[in-house]
């Protein structure tokens, strides 16, 4: 297992590095002269020439590229053109807050989705199940822009019950956590339960009931633990879609993260910034995929990753 | 476990977690009346530096003029007045120097004094090319400062510029400790120090910027009256405005027009609304068919029913231009502008040799409101026989487009916008429609010039003489109207919402705060 994992995590860096390739070519295509949006609107050709020699725009794209390239093996992301502070600092700063809300949102996701996911697998075609695949509908197609905001005006604005933006509290976790996990939870509840509907039917679950095992025992011990497998897969792809999906959730709630980092630096056409998200949300992604892999052979032991 | 269980189980979830809910709401309620002497100011993005010789955005200048105090500033109407001069400076009858008097007894944040020494190290420091300050080209008609005693200086020009008064009020012209320049160098954004009534606490980049009450203020009838006051970024309006209702956030700027209504039955928010030096206008190609044509250029601001405009897009907080400046711009003179009359309009086409009507390309930034604003062009167009193809862009990318040279330039008619950051004309035409100032120097992007009105503005620049400028910079402004460049269209309001226990606290007609007033009834 411990080969499997060195050798997936080194299998990274070439992908890594595609990613960086990749990221810096777009940045340099898309319209928008950084330097111009960092002078300002009133600044004078004098000032954004300034600027550019500042930012180091007025040199060559292959220097640049070298510089960048360099910089990253060297652990160093560069600084900021908004703030001219050190990226790396500046997503330290930032990623606390978005991994608290995305673990939040991930933890009871899960919890309620394949709760609710198991109540209507069991009660199949009745009105529980109607009502929880109904929710599951609407949690997904759902826009959680506009969810935010709706949460917003019941809880915080009219019921004056919690804070609407900010992380200065714990309560002020609860809106944008149920915002960011809704879609999450009901797309699990709709795998929870298809996926048990299937193991339900599979010849050890009638075995294990002739034997007169309780239902509930059936379910959730025998029936759950195989049906999990594709929604372990799913989760763990959620996971990384909500760290990096934040993005809206953060900007409604007025959230210190790195969606919201990512927006701004959008704005200001903040390369290095833009860069360094690009590159960490690609090994979110990448990682998350890794620990989906060891948790699914521990899961089911017949899996084995060395093979 | 059975059913039964499993629903107990559940509803104790509910209940508990709906116990904890309001055991928050408790909390938070003690919290906000704690808090009641501290002011919390929601803006709509971060702010960029603390710098304010370093400054592009009204934003930061808002956070900083609780910090930092000039020689001269502005007040609620964009008028000069002098702060930390004793008066307003003289300006020598050749326009080419002006003398400050400095008041004294004014102590800086970290306790070092304020005098002729510390104007000289701030002008020094903008003057100073290494360090490549975005300020810097509002103050480049300054030659050097010369120290007449402790608490006078004489600001010496390389050529005639009586704009330069206006300048020393504009927030840029804020002075910085002359301790904290030596001490912090480039850091110093993220360290200011000033002779305002509030000094720096913390800046947490996308979450908060915190001043507190500077004791030793030097005035002391206009010492603070808050102990704190945090500015947050909440970018997005519909949260601004939440926040508001809630208590969360005392003062909001800006408030969409489009949520306006949302507020309107809040017992406990007032809408604050004033004019802006703001212009918005549909910039033309004059070196372009079909808009090389005087005619043409007129007949589409015939096309176009202001009243109806401000209604749709700005909900009545706005007002038809008066000129190709602001009302409250030093030097606006008012004009006879273009009537909607749709008759005329297709007379004039006709006249151009446009019988049939015309199309056009129309470029606008991708927010709501410009968007809306384009649309409704369209429409008004569409009445006189010109179609315009709307084209959305974000805004860095249009702002790409149009400042791109006279030979590159691909634009024929673009939604755009100006606010002559230091109040006067000088700056709310020069750089927009003088030849000096095509792409990218400038940003004329319509490549428009005309001898009568680069003449008014070269005389407004030299003279010392007051009459003789806004003689010459009405007649400027007559020529530009007369001309049709641009398609006139709107000036919006400043409008901000405020709890109604709060007083002190206005936006300036440039977009940037006062609240260094404020006040809790």
């Amino acid at each position: 297992m411990l080969v499997y994992i060195t050798r997936r995590l080194g299998g990274m860096i070439p992908i890594l590095l595609v990613v960086a390739v990749v990221v810096f070519m777009f940045l340099h295509l898309i319209p928008g002269d950084p330097a111009r949006i960092v002078a300002g609107p009133e600044a004078t050709l004098q000032d954004v020439e300034n600027t550019r020699a500042l930012l180091g725009l007025d040199r060559p794209l292959p220097e640049q590229f070298g510089h960048f390239i360099s910089g990253l093996v060297h652990g160093d992301l560069g600084q900021s053109y908004r703030t001219r502070e050190p990226v790396a600092e500046m997503i330290a700063d930032r990623i606390g807050p978005t991994l608290e809300l995305s673990f939040l949102s991930m933890v009871w996701a899960v919890v309620v989705g394949m709760f609710f996911g198991v109540v209507a697998a069991t009660k199949r075609g009745k009105w529980q199940d109607q009502l929880t695949m109904f929710f599951a509908v609407t949690g997904i197609s759902m826009p959680s822009f506009w969810f935010g905001l709706m949460l917003i005006e019941l809880f915080a604005v009219q019921l004056g019950w919690l804070p609407s933006g900010g992380n200065d509290s714990i309560e002020s976790y609860i809106l944008p956590a149920i915002t960011l996990g809704s879609s999450v939870a009901a797309i699990i509840a709709r795998f929870t339960r298809s996926s048990l509907l299937e193991t339900l039917g599979e010849d050890y679950v009638r075995t294990a009931r002739a034997k007169g095992a309780k239902e509930w025992r059936v379910v959730w011990l025998h029936a759950l633990r195989n049906a999990l497998l594709p929604v372990v897969t799913m989760t763990g792809l959620q996971f990384g879609f909500l760290l990096g999906g934040s993005v809206v959730i953060e900007a409604v709630f007025s959230w210190p993260g790195l969606g919201r980092l990512l927006i701004d630096a959008v704005n200001m056409r903040d390369y290095p910034v833009i860069q360094a998200e690009m590159l960490l949300f690609a090994t979110q992604f990448m990682l998350i995929n890794l620990f989906v892999d060891v948790l699914y052979a521990l899961l089911n032991p017949q899996i084995r990753l060395d093979s | 476990m059975n059913k039964g269980k499993w629903i107990s189980l559940l509803l104790i979830g509910m209940l508990s977690l709906s116990m904890a809910l309001t055991g928050c709401s408790k909390s938070s309620q003690s919290g906000s009346a704690k808090k009641s002497n501290e002011l919390v100011v929601g803006q709509a993005a971060n702010p960029t530096t603390m710098d304010p010789q370093d400054t592009q955005d009204t934003l930061a200048y808002s956070i900083q003029r609780t910090i930092y105090e000039g020689l001269l500033s502005f007040d609620k109407d964009m008028k000069v007045i002098p702060v930390l001069a004793e008066a307003l400076p003289e300006l020598a009858p050749d326009a080419k120097s002006l003398t400050f008097k400095l008041k004294q007894g004014i102590k800086f944040q970290d306790g070092t004094d304020f005098n002729a020494e510390a104007v000289k190290a701030n002008i020094d420091r903008l003057k100073d090319p290494a360090n490549k300050l975005k300020r810097a080209s509002l103050y480049s008609a300054i030659d050097h400062v010369e120290i007449i005693d402790p608490y006078t200086v004489k600001i010496v020009l390389n050529k005639p510029f009586s704009p330069i008064v206006q300048a020393f009020a504009h927030p840029a012209g804020g002075m910085i400790s002359p301790k904290a320049i030596k001490e912090y160098g480039k850091d110093l954004d993220r360290h200011p120090v000033g002779t305002g009534p509030f000094q720096f606490v913390e800046w947490k980049d996308g979450q908060s910027v915190v001043v507190k009450k500077f004791d030793g203020y030097w005035d002391q009838a206009h010492a603070a009256k808050v102990d704190k006051i945090t500015f947050k970024p909440i970018v997005e309006a519909s949260s601004r405005v939440a926040m508001l209702k809630t208590g969360e956030v005392q003062f909001i700027w800006p408030l969409p027009s489009e949520q306006v209504d949302s507020v309107k039955g809040d017992s406990k928010v007032t809408i604050d609304k004033s004019p802006s030096i703001i212009e918005r206008y549909v910039v033309l190609n004059v070196t372009q068919k079909p808009f090389d044509d005087k005619r043409v250029r007129q007949a589409l601001n015939y096309a176009i029913d202001k009243n109806a405009l401000n209604k749709v897009v700005y909900k009545d907080y706005a007002a038809a231009p008066e000129s190709a400046i602001a009302g409250n711009v030093w030097g606006f003179q008012k004009q006879q502008m273009y009537t909607y009359d749709v008759e005329k309009a297709k007379q004039l086409l006709a006249e151009a040799g446009y019988p049939n009507g015309l199309e056009i390309t129309l470029w606008t930034p991708n927010d709501t409101e410009r968007a809306k604003i384009a649309e409704f062009i369209q429409q008004q167009w569409a009445a006189i026989g010109v179609k315009a193809n709307v084209q959305q862009m974000e805004f860095v990318t249009l702002t790409n487009l149009l400042s791109a040279k006279p030979a590159d330039s691909q634009l024929q008619a673009a939604v755009s916008g100006w606010s002559p950051s230091t109040g006067e004309a000088d700056w709310g035409i020069r750089p927009l429609l003088t030849k000096a100032m095509f792409p990218t120097a400038g940003f004329n992007s319509g490549f428009y010039s005309n001898d009568q009105v680069e003449k008014g503005i070269q005389t407004g620049m030299e003279s010392a003489n007051e009459q003789e400028r806004l003689a010459s910079y009405g007649e400027a402004q007559k020529a530009i109207v007369e001309d049709a460049p641009w398609v006139f269209l709107t000036v919006p309001d400043i409008v901000a919402g405020k709890r109604k226990n709060l007083s002190g606290v206005y936006v300036l007609p440039d977009g940037t705060l006062d609240v260094a007033h404020a006040e809790f009834q």
